[in-house]
């Protein structure tokens, strides 16, 4: 949550809005349109997260990933 | 697959035998930023190595060859200098030593196709993209098929942002 206060506050220094109240729906500004991904680009958003990682932090994502399969696998024993 | 796997255990092991090897397959591809899943970490070692080294760093991971019957057989020089696939189980998950990968890709083949990515403090030479998703054809594995779709808009992406990840 921390970078995004600092976000808002960087917008804000700029623009001299106020920080949206919690639950604000920004639909009422900006029309909102669902995006809708084309031939082969469904994991897209995937792709670019990953890709904002570190390579430790990349490593980490498929170390929790491969942990939370043996807490299932542990859980189906007992 | 086993109750452990702990991929960075496993590479800190090999790192600090000072084994040369470059990591492949899906733990090469997530740290070249695939969104991918795996099970085991896989390295190809020079052919001509000194095997003692990755002897040693395989009896610390208490490694043994994955056998369908069942035996308890461990790694020595002889089977590390003859096979050219050495599928094993450690204590830390399962680990693939491999001479070579695709059709016949070896260390030196792959070595100025790599990328070093710093892993717990560790420089770790990785294989990029582009050769991973090489290497997976030549295999032309179901499994390799199922995962290219991704690797491929991966670098793609990769590509197109033209940042250095």
């Amino acid at each position: 949550m921390e970078s995004l206060e600092c976000y808002y506050g960087a917008v804000m220094s700029k623009t001299g809005e106020t920080a949206p109240s919690p639950g604000q729906d920004d639909s009422a500004a900006v029309p909102f349109e669902p995006w809708s991904p084309g031939p082969g680009e469904d994991d897209d958003p995937l792709i670019f997260w990953m890709l904002s990682l570190t390579p430790n932090q990349r490593l980490e994502v498929a170390q929790d990933f491969v942990d939370s399969i043996l807490a299932l696998r542990r859980g189906r024993r007992t | 697959m086993d109750d452990a796997l702990r991929f960075s255990g496993i590479i800190k092991v090999l790192v600090r035998h000072g084994v040369d090897f470059i990591l492949v397959g899906g733990v090469a591809a997530i740290l070249e930023g695939a969104p991918v899943s795996t099970f085991d970490v896989d390295v190809v070692v020079p052919r001509e190595d000194d095997r003692k080294r990755l002897l040693a760093a395989l009896q610390e991971l208490n490694a043994r060859y994955l056998d369908p019957a069942g035996r308890h057989i461990v790694p020595d020089l002889v089977k590390l200098d003859s096979l050219r696939m050495n599928r094993l189980v450690t204590d830390l998950g399962h680990l693939d030593v491999l001479t070579s990968i695709g059709n016949g890709l070896s260390y030196s083949d792959l070595v100025g196709e790599t990328e070093t990515y710093e892993v717990d403090g560790s420089p770790i030479r990785t294989l990029k993209l582009a050769m991973i998703i090489r290497s997976k054809e030549e295999a032309n594995r179901e499994k390799d098929r199922a995962v290219l779709p991704i690797l491929k808009r991966t670098l793609l992406l990769k590509q197109g942002r033209k940042e250095s990840y």
